[in-house]
Parts: structure tokens; sequence; C-alpha cells
């Protein structure tokens, strides 16, 4: 492992100084406890490397759940100058849009014991399609019809019935990315994308029931419509196989086009081509697609948690009272104004594995919101606890308006399933308070705790550093993984 | 004849192999097996009664490998098709040419195999080496 030189320039803020091939500093805001975890794999490499891409401005940022990727560190923020700079489609990643969804209602603990809790979930896990080759949550769609999505994301679902206005209104970019491109998708992608509409996913994604079991600002919580002891529903997807594909394509297309660009870059997973080539607007008008894509994806599923719940609990819509908190995307590439060197300026915004943060008073934030700053949705490991925060004006002055995403792992996943070897798994869950549907027991197994960092430090972190801060703590009831 | 190996990579967020064998054939079939195991638990009870046949061509051999990879990975989440074991008839990557034997098992035993979002190109690599080939892959999960 390469040695990345490190200073550390405030108490949760590390630099690593411009050199050689780099066009700006790194900087990764940890502890020092985070950081020996950090030092542990080649992410610190990867930020280095990440700063010698074509018109980076500021730093290249990790966040305090960084962790080895491809190319960027998941974890890794990165803007690059509209008119002059690179896009890259490994700073966004192969999930495109890969996002947190949650959801509020008007029941609390008592309303769930074990007894409807078992059922629920087990309702859920049917009518919420999981695991590998996941399909027909609702009906396969024809090509018109995934064109509309990837135009019009959470629209097109609201316009069907899967929701209503009141969720665009509190969905980042109200579920739709402007500029999306179908002519840049591939018939592979198309494909991909027509029967998987409404799933959740394997690995990471999940879908849980969970109570609000600490506020920390009350007004703020309020505001976002928490109480102490409420349930929420969280749900962790993204865009599917569809996503995927077009990153692949996209960097099969842009690979080879480096030295036509003039760009040398220090790993071939960074490819990236110039904003404005044809290349680089292919690319962008791609990624709003499957960024669409995903909004709806959570959308129709959100729609489907909300008659489950009404299904099995024999209660409507009003005495539910599921109401959408915020929707938020942690793996995309957008087109910000950001204030670099005292000059406000248009730059496209990298976040893998980073969750945007807008401040009080921030346009883009909804006018409920606007005076407390944007809600971010922080998930933690399986089973552990997951984070409401706010966004504070120390995002736009040191991240780009980003903060971190989730847990980051610490270990392996053939690590964590060795550590997992002969355990209980559900046992320990259930231990914890947590029922779990799965498909299989694999990714219970590589997804436990222990293989994770405890969010609460990453949280921490950037509360510390004043990014962004805590509003609420969410701790799971149940959860479906794929 | 003898068949190629396949080991698994420790990497923190994703799954990995390194490959090697006396032939770029045996490469590809190592990665067929290596990637299964990576995705599903305990193949053994499933009998290989069904064939498919694999036809692709790539610029080179580290592209190859991905293609190779990914159509394996895609016949398990498009059609539920398992590839237990894999007779690669040419490994030329203008036209590689292989027969997949496996399995069609229920649906929730695919279900519950680990996702691939990509294959990548990081750190992919397919080269010859004095006693014979290696190869590296790592897919992001």
């Amino acid at each position: 492992m390469a040695h990345v030189e490190l200073e550390r320039v405030e108490p949760y803020v590390w630099e690593i100084p411009r050199r050689g091939d780099m066009r700006v500093p790194g900087r990764v805001f940890a502890s020092e406890e985070l950081m020996a975890d950090i030092r542990g794999d080649q992410s610190l490499e990867q930020v280095r490397n990440v700063a010698a891409l074509p018109g980076i401005v500021g730093w290249s940022l990790a966040m305090p759940d960084i962790h080895w990727g491809y190319g960027f560190p998941i974890g890794g923020v990165a803007a690059t100058d509209r008119a002059t700079g690179a896009v890259s489609p490994g700073g966004v990643g192969y999930d495109i849009n890969c996002g947190v969804r949650l959801a509020r209602s008007e029941l609390d603990t008592g309303d769930l014991p074990d007894a409807r809790l078992g059922p629920l979930l087990d309702r859920l896990f049917e009518a919420v399609p999981s695991g590998v080759g996941a399909s027909g949550a609702i009906r396969k769609l024809g090509r018109a019809e995934l064109l509309d999505i990837l135009r019009r994301g959470s629209r097109w679902a609201v316009e069907r019935g899967f929701g209503s206005e009141a969720d665009l209104d509190r969905t980042e970019e109200g579920g739709c990315l402007a500029e999306a491109d179908p002519e840049h998708v591939s018939a592979r992608a198309m494909e991909r994308g027509l029967s998987q509409v409404g799933t959740l996913g394997s690995g990471n994604h999940f879908l849980e029931i969970q109570r609000v079991a600490r506020i920390f600002d009350d007004d703020c919580a309020g505001v976002y419509g928490l109480a102490q002891d409420q349930i929420v529903v969280m749900i962790h997807s993204g865009s599917r196989g569809f996503g995927y594909q077009i990153c692949d394509d996209h960097l099969q297309r842009i690979r080879p086009r480096l030295d036509d660009y003039g760009y040398r870059l220090p790993d071939v997973q960074l490819a990236a081509a110039p904003i404005e080539s044809a290349e680089g607007r292919a690319y962008l008008g791609a990624m709003r697609c499957a960024a669409n894509y995903a909004w709806c994806n959570r959308q129709v599923m959100l729609h489907k948690v909300r008659e489950t719940f009404q299904a099995v609990l024999g209660i409507g819509p009003r005495e539910l009272g599921m109401g959408l908190v915020y929707d938020v995307c942690h793996n995309i590439a957008k087109m910000e104004r950001h204030t670099v060197a005292g000059r406000e300026r248009e730059v496209c915004v990298h976040r893998k594995g980073a969750t945007r943060a807008f401040p009080p008073g921030h346009p883009e934030v909804p006018d409920a919101y606007r005076r407390w700053g944007q809600p971010i949705l922080i998930p933690g490991s399986m089973g552990n606890y997951s984070f409401v925060c706010a966004g504070l004006a120390g995002a736009m002055e040191r991240t780009f308006g980003s903060t971190c995403h989730g847990a980051g792992r610490r270990m392996s996943r053939t690590q964590a399933k060795k550590a997992s070897r002969g355990r209980d798994l559900l046992r320990e869950m259930a231990d914890r308070g947590v029922m779990v549907r799965a498909t299989g027991m694999r990714t219970v197994a590589e997804e436990m705790p222990h293989a994770y960092k405890d969010v609460a430090d990453v949280v921490e972190v950037m509360e510390a550093a004043g990014v962004s801060r805590r509003v609420a703590e969410l701790r799971p009831l149940g959860v479906v993984k794929g | 004849m003898d068949r190629g190996a396949f080991e698994e990579i420790d990497h923190t967020a994703d799954l990995g192999l390194d490959l090697e064998g006396p032939t770029p054939e045996a490469i590809l079939e190592a990665a067929q097996r290596g990637l299964i195991q990576l995705l599903l638990d305990g193949t053994s009870d499933l009998a290989a009664d069904q064939i498919r046949a694999v036809a692709i061509s790539a610029p080179d051999l580290p592209e190859l490998l991905k293609r190779w990879c990914e159509r394996v990975y895609g016949l398990l989440e498009n059609e539920g098709f398992v590839a237990l074991e894999s007779e690669v008839e040419s490994a030329d990557p203008r036209a590689c040419k292989a027969i997949l034997h496996g399995s069609m098992p229920p649906r929730d035993r695919v279900a519950s195999a680990s996702e691939l979002k990509g294959v990548t190109y990081h750190q992919l690599a397919f080269e010859p080496v004095d006693d014979g080939w290696r190869a590296r892959v790592i897919f992001d999960v």
C-alpha cells in the first residue's frame, strides 16, 4: 500500500498536500479513530488520485465513512469546473442515484407489537421484490412507458396513482433531473430496466421499519414530521440493473478516448471526459435517466409500503398518515453553483457515497424545511441505528454542500462471512430487537453490524466539522433485505 | 488437462478473483467457477442438466474476461441459469465460443445470490506469464 502524506489541519480535518499530478489538495473528514480504519485500505491513495481530475476545484474530498472503491473512493466528493472540467462515471458509481427515502407515519411503537410486526414484514417481503433478478413489483413496462419514466422520474409514478404531489415536493430535484436524454441509453440497459421498477435489489439495499429513538432538536424534528417513538419507514435502493448498465456502457465509451482528450489519469477507473464533449454530455444525459429511474423506483416502493401497512393493519391512509419526510441520493453528479476562491461558479459535483447537505435558506430546500436546512438521511448498518440530519452553512463552505452517506464498510465481505460463521445471525438480530426477512443468509452475513463502522462516529465528525447536524436517531424494528 | 484455478480477493466493499491457468481457455473456465462461487453458496446439490451456448467478442483479452463474466452473471440474473461448468472452445477475443453447463434452480435460490452491479475495469488484467496465464477481475457489488 503506497504511503500517503497526511497533515492534520483541524481536529476533524486532514489534508493531503498537493504534490505531483494533484491539481488540488485532498481533504479527509475523520476522527483519529476513524482515520486508523481509513489508513487500512487504499482509499487515501484514491483521494489523492481524484485530485488529478482535469478541472477539479477546491479539494478532493473524503467523508469519514470513506472506503476503497474503484477509481473514486466510496465517500468521495469532487467538483469540476463546468466549462473546462471533466465528468467521471466512476465518480458517481454503478448504482446511479442510490439513495434513501424516509417516510413518517401516525403510528407509534405501541401500534406495532411483534404480533403485528411479523405479519407486516412478511407482506412487505412479498410486496417489494428483492434479490437477484427481482421483478414483478408492477407489470412489465413497455418501451414507451420506460422512456417516460426516464424523462419524468417520480412524476410518472405519481400520475399513475403511486403516491401524491406532496411526495414530489419532498424529493431531491422533485424526483426528476432535467435534461435526461434516453438517446444515450443502450438497448441492453432498456432491457434490464423494463421489469425492475419497484424492486429493492440486494447487498446493502434494504427496507426498514424503524422507530424514532432519540431526538436531538425538537423543533427541527417537528418540522420534519418526526416525534419520539414514532414509526417510520426507510428505503435504501437505487437504479438497479438499468443504472449499472449505463455506468458500464459509458465507461466503455469514455475509456478509449482519454488520449484524445489529453488526459493523463493515475487510475484507469477514473476514466473521465470533458463535460462539454460529446461523451461527457452523453454520459450526463444517460446518468440523469438512471437518476430519474431510481426516484421512480423508490416512489413505487413507498406506495407498495403504504398499501401493505393499510392492508395488514386494517387502517386507511389518513390513520396511517405515511407522508414522505425526504428522499435524497448519494451517488450522483449534478451541476450546482458554489463559491470557489471567493467567486461563484457552476461546477459538476460528483458525490459517490456522499449526500447533499444544503443549509438553512438554500433555495433548493423545500419551502417547509427551508428555515431548518435540508433533511439528510444517513442509514447505519443492518440492525443498527440510522440518523436524520440537517445541512449546515459549513457544508457550502467546506464540502460543496455534501456530507457522509452511511456507516462505511470496515470489513470485506469475505471477512464478514468468516466472522459470521457458526453464529445464529437471525437470533443475534432478534436479541437486538430486530426481525429480519431476507432472501438468503449470505447477504445477512455480509451485512452484519460488525462489518461496518459505527455510523454514530461518522455523523459526529460531520457535526463537529460544522457540515451537518443530528436531528433524530432511528432504530430498526424490522428489516427486509434482498 | 490442467484446470485453471481461482482465488478470491479480499476487498473492503467489493468482490474479486485472481485467476491462473495453463491456457486462456482455462482462465475463462476458472473465472466462471470462481464467479459462481462468489455469488452463490453451495451449488454441489445442483445438477448440470441445462446448457447455454456463448459466443462473444472483445478488442482484447481483459475486455473478453469482463464480457465473459457479464454473460455468466447475465444468465443468472435474467434467466435464473446457474453456470456450474464451462467448456471454452476458444478464448480468441475476436471469436470466443463456449458451452455453459448449468442448472435452473427455484427462483428463491437465485434471489439469494449476491447481486453484481458491474464487472469493473479496476485492476482488470489477463496476460501471459512464464508458466501459463494469469488474470484479475474485480466486481462491484
